[in-house]
């Protein structure tokens, strides 16, 4: 069960999922999503970057219902880096980040650096976490080097393996994320 | 549906697409034109700088995909044209028939160009390129 939201009024809040392709962002909104999903997807040429019959090309949308009429809208970003001009689009109003990382990707720390640069403003409010998908085909790297890499960029963000198709890993992250950004409102005060 | 990547198909179709965008880009209003995939890479353009096209084949690709979803959403059938209008003029983006949706042509023209009139230089070459694509592909 998702943390309740931290005010009694019922309130909408904007949560995106972000990643390289083939991370797992339709997959996990579709997990957790209690209305149909948006989907923009088209044919994918480039099978040579990731050999799956579409990609995200606009935005993947979900909602998901807290207690107290609460609802958290779920926008998934397309992963490539062309994409990039939508992904601060869709950010607007958003209040937290989930970056899903491939562990089965050539360098999934240099992926990780990609969406830690270009959604900075997320990172500094500490309103990201990190979901790294695949651990189990691919153990390395652990997620303690997931912290250590990020220790070295002098950030402390939370790290979980998660599977995406299983709706209770993405609602343990998303319930991470919204308990940081509870704790962070606190702080702020 | 196409089966090709973008590299693939600018090699195979890359000329004949060309020849129809300056075609098209030769009538008196027309700023640029552009073949893309759906999945936003560029095949064919007329015009405008290289990395131009392929910021636009991005944009392309996510504003079509937004459009099919209101098709969708309030049930108006098959996604076919995208119209957005500024100040100074007008682009259409639209799905190449015979091609799934996966094939989309853009065209920029300018506001002096009557909206009908665009809209038929669009089809006709939409058309025109969907009559040289091979099923196949």
């Amino acid at each position: 069960m998702m943390s309740e939201a931290p005010s009694e009024a019922p309130q909408e809040h904007k949560i995106l999922f972000t990643g390289t392709m083939g991370a797992g962002k339709t997959t996990a909104i579709a997990a957790v999503s209690g209305i149909k999903m948006v989907k923009t997807e088209a044919a994918n040429t480039d099978r040579a970057l990731f050999n799956k019959a579409t990609t995200t090309v606009g935005f993947d949308y979900g909602e998901v219902g807290l207690e107290g009429g609460h609802v958290l809208r779920l926008y998934g970003t397309p992963g490539q880096q062309r994409f990039s001009f939508l992904w601060k689009i869709v950010a607007k109003g958003a209040i937290g980040v989930i970056i899903l990382v491939d562990n089965s990707r050539p360098d999934p720390f240099e992926d990780l650096a990609v969406y830690l640069d270009s959604f900075r403003q997320f990172v500094d409010i500490g309103g990201v976490v990190i979901a790294v998908g695949r651990t189990e085909s691919h153990q390395r790297p652990s997620i303690d080097d997931y912290y250590h890499h990020l220790a070295e960029r002098d950030l402390m963000l939370p790290v979980f393996a998660v599977d995406v198709r299983k709706s209770e890993d993405v609602l343990m992250v998303l319930d991470v994320l919204f308990n940081m950004l509870e704790v962070s409102d606190a702080e702020s005060v | 549906m196409i089966s090709k990547n973008a590299a693939q198909l600018r090699q195979d179709y890359g000329q004949m697409l060309t020849e129809q965008l300056d075609v098209l880009a030769a009538n008196a209003g027309i700023l640029a034109a552009q073949v893309c995939t759906s999945d936003g890479f560029e095949v064919a353009a007329t015009r405008r700088t290289a990395e131009s096209h392929r910021r636009l084949a991005a944009m392309v690709s996510s504003m079509q995909a937004l459009g099919a979803a209101v098709v969708e959403e309030t049930e108006l059938g098959t996604y076919r044209n995208l119209i957005i209008e500024g100040t100074e003029g007008k682009s259409i983006m639209m799905a190449i028939p015979g091609t799934g949706g996966d094939l989309l042509l853009t065209v920029v023209a300018n506001a002096q160009l009557l909206f009908g009139i665009f809209l038929i230089l669009c089809k006709n070459t939409c058309e025109a390129m969907s009559l040289r694509l091979s099923p196949a592909d």
